[in-house]
């Protein structure tokens, strides 16, 4: 079988030369310009390469020099004219490894063939014995040659392919000596963790100077069985891998192991539907003690009703009907407050306007507050123009918090009169919204732990979901929520949200408004 | 005279339908909010059956129902354990309370079950 050589010349020279190294049974791959020769190198990576000086002076030199960059395992050949030696000279600096005085004759061409097939074989031999063959650099098939050479030769393109094996299998793979150096790892390891050969994996992998107690490998080491286990690899962009590990033994000539060979799976996505589904478990077992209050405290309402309307009581009917009602409220909000938790979504931002966004979320407040006969105030400060949010899930975040400080004011039974208020302001391209109540305040455990999942402190009428999606959301677009508050006085929530959803890297403390000094 | 049943339960609009339900049956009702106020309730006006609910925050019911169980003039009083949990509490023994009612709960079946522990079926 001839080998694959790549052709580039002009027309006419281009198809006699192809011509003739059809004749001795190789394949041609014929190119017209630098570009498509190195395309169709880095396509069939052919074995040999013509390549001629035209149009004299070109920058044929050039593209020797490229080409032997990218291809170094493809002997070249360059053409030039018979009265210009010294340019064949330079390119054999230029890294081809010969060149033909033009015209060619179909002798000295056979001869140069040859002797780049040869080299070919030495070269390969080489490297197979010193164990340096390069990667990605597999050339074509052998020139037809005999004896120790060829055997060397096919020896060294089995050792070629596993290479590729090893590189392309989709999995991270690592080898460790006896003493937990890492002695190869693969393409795929390599561009994901770094080319880590000669570091040890316990410093790599878990920051320990010795070796981890339970390790798998030394396991394999003295058992010589494969080992599973799970892990976290960091990569070198500051991504984590879940990665479920294989260990496997690696035998010398003599049966003894030497090396153990590490096999990794990337399974971060299913660890974290895992984990997803895991926390939506715990939300659901965590609320169902409030969930059946709710339905047991619902049916109290129907029953109230029902026994009213037998009896032709309205007054027993209608405070039924306002018990129905609050249940339903509450079983809402908690049905929905679990329908959020229960997708991990992401932002569907548009630019919205500030004001029209703040009234808003100012009607829910409004709505509660007249209702419990609180004295509510929306203050909206100059030119807030429009920021980049998503109102969908902002809007039920702001309202949470409102929502929160009625409850505050309801809760609280020292004060005569309570009063919230609801202030909108521009800080540069940050937007502020204070909300600032005289209600009951909280104490220090409240505060700690407002914004912790289930946690509550409204007893079986909260979920402790609120305000954990709350700042959930408020941190989703770049923002923060800073909160002062003083039991028995009342409490500030100050929210920050940049004007484009992007990470704020500092947080503020609340400014001086607080809810003792409410200007209204 | 009224058969008297002291509610235990920290959520006032349980307690209330507990309440509704009872005093449509004729009994007089009495409401605590937590267990210390129950063994209190429960020494002073001598109730006739007492409901207990198991999840109250400031207090798991099952203080009471230790209590309860220790002091000779009140363990013979019925108890019907009210609970939001399929499997009954470690702590408490089934077979020394009357009832164990999961909630959501049907009134008609809450009222055969009381009827039942008050022998007056």
């Amino acid at each position: 079988m001839g080998d694959k050589i790549l052709l580039l010349a002009p027309a006419e020279l281009g198809q006699k030369l192809a011509k003739q190294l059809a004749g001795w049974g190789h394949i041609s791959l014929r190119a017209m310009d630098s570009e498509e020769a190195l395309d169709l190198a880095f396509r069939h990576k052919p074995a040999i390469s013509i390549l001629d000086d035209a149009p004299p002076g070109s920058e044929a030199l050039e593209l020797v020099r490229r080409f032997k960059a990218q291809h170094p395992w493809t002997e070249t050949i360059f053409l030039t004219d018979l009265n210009d030696i010294e340019r064949g000279a330079r390119a054999l600096e230029f890294g081809a490894s010969d060149f033909l005085l033009k015209p060619v004759s179909a002798h000295r061409l056979g001869v140069a063939l040859r002797r780049a097939q040869d080299r070919l074989v030495v070269r390969k031999k080489l490297a197979y014995l010193s164990g340096l063959a390069p990667n990605g650099a597999m050339p074509a098939s052998l020139p037809p040659a005999g004896g120790e050479t060829s055997r060397a030769a096919q020896l060294y393109d089995t050792l070629q392919q596993y290479q590729q094996l090893f590189d392309e299998v989709p999995c991270y793979i690592s080898v460790l000596d006896h003493h937990f150096t890492i002695t190869a790892v693969n393409r795929r390891f390599k561009e994901e963790f770094g080319d880590l050969v000669g570091k040890t994996c316990h410093d790599v992998y878990q920051g320990r100077c010795e070796g981890c107690p339970d390790c798998p490998v030394g396991d394999t080491f003295v058992d010589g069985q494969s080992h599973q286990y799970e892990q976290m690899l960091r990569a070198l962009d500051g991504r984590r891998f879940n990665v479920l590990t294989w260990t496997a033994p690696l035998r010398d000539a003599q049966g003894e192991i030497n090396q153990v060979m590490e096999m990794s799976t990337d399974i971060t996505q299913i660890r974290k539907l895992q984990d997803h589904l895991s926390s939506l478990g715990m939300v659901i077992s965590s609320i169902s003690h409030g969930v059946k209050g709710l339905l047991t405290a619902l049916d109290g309402g129907m029953y109230k009703m029902r026994a009213g309307l037998e009896r032709g009581d309205m007054g027993r009917v209608r405070k039924g009907w306002e018990l129905v009602e609050l249940m339903m409220k509450r079983i809402r909000s908690t049905v929905l407050d679990i329908l959020y938790y229960a997708k991990e979504r992401e932002l569907d931002t548009e630019l919205v306007d500030v004001a029209e966004f703040a009234k808003g979320v100012a009607l829910a407040g409004e709505y509660a507050a007249d209702k419990h006969g609180l004295d509510f105030k929306l203050v909206l400060g100059p030119d807030l123009g429009r920021f980049e949010v998503d109102p969908n899930a902002l809007n039920p975040a702001m309202t949470n918090i409102l929502e929160n400080a009625v409850d505050a004011c309801l809760y609280d039974r020292e004060k005569p009169r309570h009063r919230i208020l609801f202030q909108v302001s521009r800080e540069d391209d940050v937007l502020v919204f204070d909300i600032v109540d005289n209600g009951k305040g909280m104490d220090q455990q409240t505060l700690d732990n407002m914004f912790t999942l289930f946690f509550t402190s409204k007893g079986s009428a909260g979920t402790g979901l609120g305000l954990f999606i709350a700042n959930d959301t408020v941190q989703q677009h770049g923002g923060s929520i800073t909160v002062d508050s003083e039991s028995g006085e009342g409490s500030h929530f100050h929210v920050r949200i940049p004007e484009h959803p992007m990470a704020m890297p500092w947080e503020r403390a609340p400014g001086p408004l607080t809810s003792k000094n409410l200007p209204f | 005279m009224a058969k008297k049943i002291l509610i235990i339960e920290d959520e006032n609009h349980v307690a209330e339908y507990l309440q509704d339900i009872f005093q449509d049956q004729g009994y007089e009702t009495l409401i605590a909010a937590s267990s210390a106020e129950g063994l209190e309730m429960a020494a002073s006006h001598r109730p006739d059956l007492i409901t207990l609910d198991l999840q109250m925050p400031a207090e798991h019911g099952t203080r009471f129902y230790q209590r309860f169980r220790k002091d000779e003039d009140l363990k013979g009083i019925p108890i019907v354990v009210i609970t939001g949990q399929h499997s009954p509490h470690r702590s408490i023994n089934p077979d020394k309370v009357a009832a164990m009612v999961v909630k959501p709960f049907e009134p008609g079946e809450l009222v055969a079950i009381v009827q039942k522990a008050l022998g007056e079926e």
